[in-house]
């Protein structure tokens, strides 16, 4: 793969057929038996393409949420009812009420599909998975918490979820890791984003991550999105089969803080693994220049010290913006990637 | 002597499922604000009942039409906008940063339209610790202590200018004080609270902790001029027994963080030795954290145990 490599990471919003006619123009025509999933997840692709990514996948367009997907395979997960996430937004939370496994591996026709339709190598397929932690984390954890004699204290609530995270880790995440290997993909994100509000259990994240990928034959990285990454080193080093961190830095820049300085921890640490770089803040509109992209690579190279371990993505999903707004923000990546790659060259 | 023992809610409740679409609806152009409106109006007899079936001490109808904690007050107050969306502490859940530009203005008012009215009604309010903590403070050089007053004399306002209409039982919400140990000026804090007070004259005023241990902060707790402090029973781990010096206790006994039902016997029992410790002049119960974490059913379902307690805790 070429420097800076540019990668797309996470979910795209959910097009409607209007938006997709708009944009339509070079980007393929639908099959006429395709589900709106399909088509949306044909778009995604074509979209991204486009816009120039080395490293793609279908914005997670088979998807209702990262949670709620998995949960619908998963024996033992029962839906309650929704929990208000913000304003007028819900999500469908799932209960734990007995030993969870899967029912059955639930990326498997999304990857058949975005496989069958992007027609590129496995290695320009990113598949996006959450993790066991984040999927513990985002349940209400019964099963376990009933049997723990403690579950009063919040010691008794950790033994409870550490149980819970590596059942979900051997039971559910390994096998549906399997067939995605099995089918071909390369590579493959494990998504944590729960780590980000308890970095205290990085530790359990780590050993949720090991149990879901032990055996398997992939490149497997971890996305962490919104954390204090300072209190998860070193601990989140000890994810010895973790081959990069996709992490978030642009949301993080303010005038006095350079948020790439952090990577001077891992020359500390001696950690020479690949970096996802976040150069993109998905939660403003505002497009960042090339210029600013370029810069962002140039300063996370020097505080790396190894420009050929960057890979180039925005800092997490891009669901919340327009399709302009992705557009110019993607866009403005790659050129900026070209642009740094170029100064880099020389 | 014999603690009397009250129940409440103590923070806002889910929306039932038929509000849910009903928003959802809204949010599509589905449906049009009148619609909504009944909707909002259906739902807020649902969560009275509950508290009335339960035989709450207190009413509150749920708080279902705030956004989050602070919106009422960032939306309606000058000096202070809804910034990004950010993750309300450890949860799945997220609230609009108040966003600072200069000392906040109130309007004076704006309370009449979101609290609960009647002889039990509760208000339940962003305490300012927590306020300024949890906001992006762009005047007075960010100062979390200043800010923090300047909240306390705006929120005052709004509570003065309710007149009999405020509600008898004021509870300011301070999770900030559960999540981590206190770590301001104690006399700028006391003084938060003297100015709020001040305003709450005749009314029982309390201060509600939760997403984590507040018994580091408990000293700086039992200094401020309310009538109860409240706690995550789930949380607390008192070191050595401390006297409340006169002041209620507030307990969350039912857990917002699963969809078990807690056993009475046993959550009686360390209750009793919450109140041994702490020595309070009254205690009341409640959930713990806020019920917005759970799905109506199941938080409907879960506050079955307040009741019970009650009657266990009589014995």
């Amino acid at each position: 793969m070429k420097l800076f490599a540019t990668q797309e990471i996470g979910s795209l919003p959910k097009a409607t057929p209007e938006t997709m006619d708009r944009w339509a123009s070079g980007l393929g025509a639908a099959a006429p038996e395709e589900s709106l999933a399909e088509r949306r997840s044909r778009f995604n692709l074509a979209f991204l393409r486009r816009a120039g990514l080395d490293i793609v996948y279908d914005g997670e367009a088979h998807r209702i949420e990262m949670s709620e997907h998995a949960y619908r395979s998963i024996r033992g997960a029962e839906f309650v009812g929704h929990v208000r996430s913000f304003d007028n937004k819900y999500f469908r939370k799932a209960a734990i009420r007995d030993r969870p496994s899967l029912l059955g591996p639930y990326h498997h026709d999304e990857f058949a599909f975005v496989r069958r339709t992007a027609g590129l190598p496995t290695e320009a397929l990113k598949v996006p998975v959450t993790g066991p932690y984040t999927l513990a984390e985002w349940a209400y954890n019964d099963y376990y918490l009933a049997r723990e004699p403690g579950r009063y204290r919040r010691v008794g609530r950790e033994s409870a979820q550490r149980e819970l995270v590596l059942a979900l880790a051997r039971e559910v995440l390994r096998p549906t890791l399997a067939d995605l290997v099995g089918q071909g993909a390369r590579l493959i994100q494990i998504d944590e984003p729960a780590l980000g509000t308890h970095p205290e259990e990085t530790a359990l994240a780590v050993e949720g991550f090991e149990e879901s990928v032990r055996g398997l034959d992939a490149e497997f990285s971890i996305h962490i999105c919104y954390s204090d990454y300072e209190k998860m080193i070193p601990a989140i080093f000890e994810a010895r089969s973790c081959r990069e961190w996709a992490w978030e830095f642009a949301n993080r820049e303010a005038p006095g803080h350079d948020p790439y300085r952090l990577l001077e921890l891992f020359r500390e640490h001696g950690d020479t693994r690949r970096i996802g770089l976040g150069v993109l803040d998905v939660h403003r509109d505002e497009v960042e220049s090339v210029a600013t992209v370029a810069d962002r690579i140039a300063r996370a190279s020097r505080y790396l010290g190894d420009p050929s371990r960057i890979r180039v993505n925005p800092d997490c999903g891009l669901r919340t913006r327009s399709w302009e707004v992705i557009w110019g923000k993607l866009t403005h990546m790659v050129e900026g990637a070209e642009l740094a790659r170029r100064a880099q060259v020389g | 002597m014999t603690l009397a023992h009250r129940t409440t809610l103590t923070g806002p409740f889910p929306r039932p499922e038929a509000l849910v679409k009903a928003t959802r609806d809204l949010d599509r152009g589905r449906i049009d604000a009148a619609a909504a409106e009944k909707a909002f109006a259906e739902a807020e007899h649902e969560v009275a009942a509950v508290e009335a079936r339960l035989g709450l001490d207190c009413r509150t109808g749920g708080y279902l039409r705030w956004a989050d904690l602070f919106r009422p007050f960032s939306t309606g107050w000058s000096g202070v906008s809804p910034g990004p969306l950010t993750r309300f502490f450890e949860t799945n859940t997220f609230y609009r940063q108040p966003l600072f530009e200069a000392a906040p203005q109130p309007r004076v008012g704006l309370l009449s339209s979101w609290l609960p009215r009647g002889p039990s009604s509760r208000a339940i309010l962003p305490g300012p610790y927590t306020f300024a903590g949890l906001s992006d403070l762009r005047y007075a050089d960010g100062e979390r202590t200043r800010a923090a007053l300047d909240i306390a004399r705006a929120l005052a306002s709004e509570l003065r200018a309710l007149g009999d209409a405020r509600p008898p039982f004021v509870q300011f919400q301070e999770p900030l004080l559960g999540y981590a140990p206190f770590d301001g000026e104690l006399s700028s804090l006391v003084e938060a609270y003297r100015v709020l007070a001040e305003a709450c004259q005749g009314a029982t005023t309390a201060v509600w902790t939760f997403f984590g241990d507040a018994a580091p902060s408990l000293e700086a707790l039992v200094a401020l001029p309310v009538d109860v402090i409240g706690f995550d029973l789930f949380e607390l781990e008192l070191r050595r027994p401390l006297p409340l010096r006169g002041k209620g206790l507030g307990l969350g006994v039912v857990e917002s963080r699963t969809t078990l039902p807690e056993d009475a016997k046993e959550i009686s029992r360390l209750v009793r030795s919450v109140e041994e410790a702490l020595s309070p002049s009254s205690v009341w119960l409640g959930p713990s954290p806020p019920l917005d974490l759970l799905p109506f059913d199941a938080a409907s379902s879960k506050l079955e145990l307040l009741p019970k307690l009650k009657e266990a805790l009589s014995r």
